[in-house]
């Protein structure tokens, strides 16, 4: 736990300025009560159901792209509406065991989908700035055979994912998984 | 600096006020010629997140505030100029910041080393067809230019007439997690051309080139990257859509595109077909075009078919069939970060279910890499209330995950994910709602999410 008096100071700047929002957007609302909604008139018939699931192809098949005509969508939605929900709502799939443990297999199989919503430097920053699950604190005791073992869960490649620089790209002998690695590796 | 954000927020609530004030009156001046009033739209939103996960090393949580603000303002009269702004704030209120060690509860939308930590992702104003010929200036912070999805601080504008269009545009490019990304480093300048021989029928040509300082390790330097695409598509009465996009990297062909999808309105069907090929290994790129070559190496050649189909049953049943497969154009590159495999998926969506507004969804999968199959079973169950046309709503629901294909064999990558739910949501006056929800992920590791908000649409 981190507590100073700055990051105290900033915590509370938030508080204020969301709570001044929020007292502000109240007046608006009570002066804007008749105001007609954004949307005037009923979704379409193909807005039900599990629809938002299912809204990506929709898109395409409307011709939404900048330069194309159609542009159904952008008949009620602004243009801005893709970027407002895609930023700040994940996929059903990206729960917390997606996070920790399964966002590398989509990565690894599909990174064409990946890429609609992140860029690189998205992974980078958390890869470089979080410890994986295995980094424990026993982890520098296991770490040898954990990523020069030549059996079945030993890939060398994971550790690369973030271990570009390390110092030897593979083991300097057979490693055997019996014996103590800190005997000789002080 | 992040920080700063949230006083951009504030200082933008007298603007909306003024906008507010200004809907839907008219100035009473009988001089007056333009119409002066304003469309104010967007929402602000702000919810406290409270999260805690039991693993096997023990028990953490970790608490956030979460605030968004997004403004929509337009002239609808004479509509020549727009401003629109999407910003995001995340404040942790805990204060772990520790990354020695691993935390089940980490994830990139942390505050990193700060507690406080937002982003802009749109500030611009729109000049609409400020002088002849010149149909659209967009100034400031802006995405969704053209097709390929880049952020950057600059001037686009767009030039032309109905069939022909011509869009130039260039500035700071913006990447929202660099690290020491200083401001006006990265750059990106384009210019796409549009032309629609006739109403159903067009093609569009795009360059982009991109300038990126990378400083991820010690061997990163400049890259310099630059794209074209050709792309042509054609539209049949009514539904029905083919497109094809080709794109050029750095003077080699880089990959192929090709998609139809289609409707049959009598018959409650829409379908899609996709076909996409990466000709050549995609090494280190610029962060904007990257796929991911800094996290899990170089992406080789590869293709991959999709098809999705999907039917209305008497307008309470869905049914959606799909199949994607991709392979490599060489299979001697599949490797832990190349992979083979193919998913089929089943699904069938009962609305209505036993009660009004009660619906539930059966999913199953199946899952081939390497010569294994997986099969999953997924269901959901969601209710909703609807009364007195205030659309409160509650959901309750469950649902299952597989992580399936686990190539690292006996480390086994298979989780078996159930999610409980309980999501609510009541609309107070005014466009006000409060919204709430609670969620218990049972896993390995046992989570707990426990959210409170509001939103004020507008």
């Amino acid at each position: 736990m981190i507590s100073d008096n700055s990051t105290m100071k900033r915590t509370v700047a938030i508080l204020l300025a969301l709570v001044v929002l929020g007292t502000g957007l109240v007046a608006l609302a009570a002066q804007n009560s008749g105001q007609d909604a954004r949307i005037p008139f009923p979704k379409p018939g193909s807005h039900k159901g599990n629809w938002l699931e299912y809204h990506g192809r929709a898109v395409g098949a409307s011709g939404n792209s900048p330069g194309q005509p159609g542009k159904a969508c952008l008949t009620c939605h602004e243009q801005t509406d893709c970027f407002a929900c895609h930023t700040t709502t994940m996929p059903r799939d990206h729960n917390n065991t997606w996070r920790v443990r399964g966002h590398g297999l989509m990565a690894d199989g599909n990174r064409e989908r990946c890429l609609t919503c992140h860029r690189e430097d998205y992974c980078i920053r958390c890869h470089s700035e979080t410890a994986p699950r295995t980094h424990t604190a026993s982890w520098r005791k296991r770490h040898c055979t954990w990523c020069h073992y030549s059996g079945s869960y030993a890939p060398a490649d994971n550790c690369v994912v973030c271990h570009k620089s390390a110092q030897h790209t593979s083991a300097p002998h057979p490693v055997n998984p019996s014996l103590n690695c800190a005997s000789c590796h002080k | 600096m992040r920080s700063s954000l949230v006083i951009v927020m504030a200082l933008l609530f007298p603007l909306l006020t003024y906008a507010a004030d200004e809907v839907p009156a008219v100035l009473s001046s009988p001089s007056s010629s333009p119409d002066p009033s304003l469309s104010v739209n967007g929402y602000l939103s702000a919810r406290y997140v409270y999260r805690t996960a039991s693993y096997s090393e023990g028990r953490t949580s970790d608490q956030d505030l979460f605030g968004d603000l997004r403004l929509d303002i337009t002239r609808p009269k004479d509509n020549r100029f727009e401003f629109h702004f999407l910003g995001s704030v995340r404040s942790d209120l805990d204060g772990n910041q520790d990354v020695s060690a691993f935390n089940p509860l980490e994830d990139v939308g942390d505050t990193y080393g700060k507690r406080t930590i937002g982003y802009l992702y749109e500030a611009n104003v729109v000049l609409n067809e400020p002088v002849q010929h010149l149909t659209r200036v967009r100034i400031g912070r802006q995405s969704g230019t053209r097709d390929e999805p880049v952020f950057f601080d600059g001037v686009a504008m767009d030039l032309g007439s109905e069939k022909v269009n011509l869009t130039l545009y260039g500035g700071a490019a913006v990447h929202f997690y660099e690290v020491n990304a200083h401001w006006g480093e990265d750059t990106l300048q384009g210019a796409g051309f549009d032309y629609r021989p006739l109403p159903a029928t067009g093609m569009s040509v795009d360059f982009l080139a991109v300038k990126d300082k990378r400083e991820f390790t010690p061997e990163d330097a400049t890259i310099y990257d630059r794209m074209v695409s050709f792309k042509v598509w054609q539209l049949f009465e009514p539904y029905t859509r083919v497109a094809a996009k080709y794109r050029l990297l750095d003077g080699e062909p880089r990959d192929l595109s090709l998609k139809a999808s289609t409707a049959w309105q009598a018959a409650n069907i829409d379908a899609t077909a996709s076909y996409f090929r990466q000709f050549r290994p995609q090494n280190e790129l610029t962060t904007d075009l990257s796929l991911y070559y800094d996290v899990i190496g170089v992406s080789a050649p590869y293709q991959s078919f999709d098809i999705k189909v999907r039917k209305f049953f008497a307008e309470r049943v869905a049914v959606d069939l799909g199949y994607f497969k991709r392979e490599l154009l060489d299979s001697s590159d599949e490797g832990p970060f190349n992979k083979e495999f193919w998913r089929a998926y089943f699904d069938v969506e009962v609305m209505d279910l036993f009660l009004n507004n009660l619906s539930g969804t059966l999913l199953l999968e199946q899952w081939d890499s390497q010569g294994r199959s997986y099969d999953a079973v997924g269901a959901d169950l969601s209710y909703k209330i609807k009364k007195n046309k205030k659309e409160a709503r509650i959901s309750i629901g469950t649902n299952y995950s597989l992580y399936k294909y686990d190539y690292y064999t006996e480390l086994g990558v298979r989780e078996q994910v159930r999610t409980w739910y309980l999501t609510g949501k009541y609309p107070l006056n005014n466009g006000f709602s409060v919204n709430g929800g609670y969620e218990y992920e049972h896993s390995f590791e046992k989570y707990q999410i426990l959210r409170l908000g509001m939103r004020y649409d507008f």
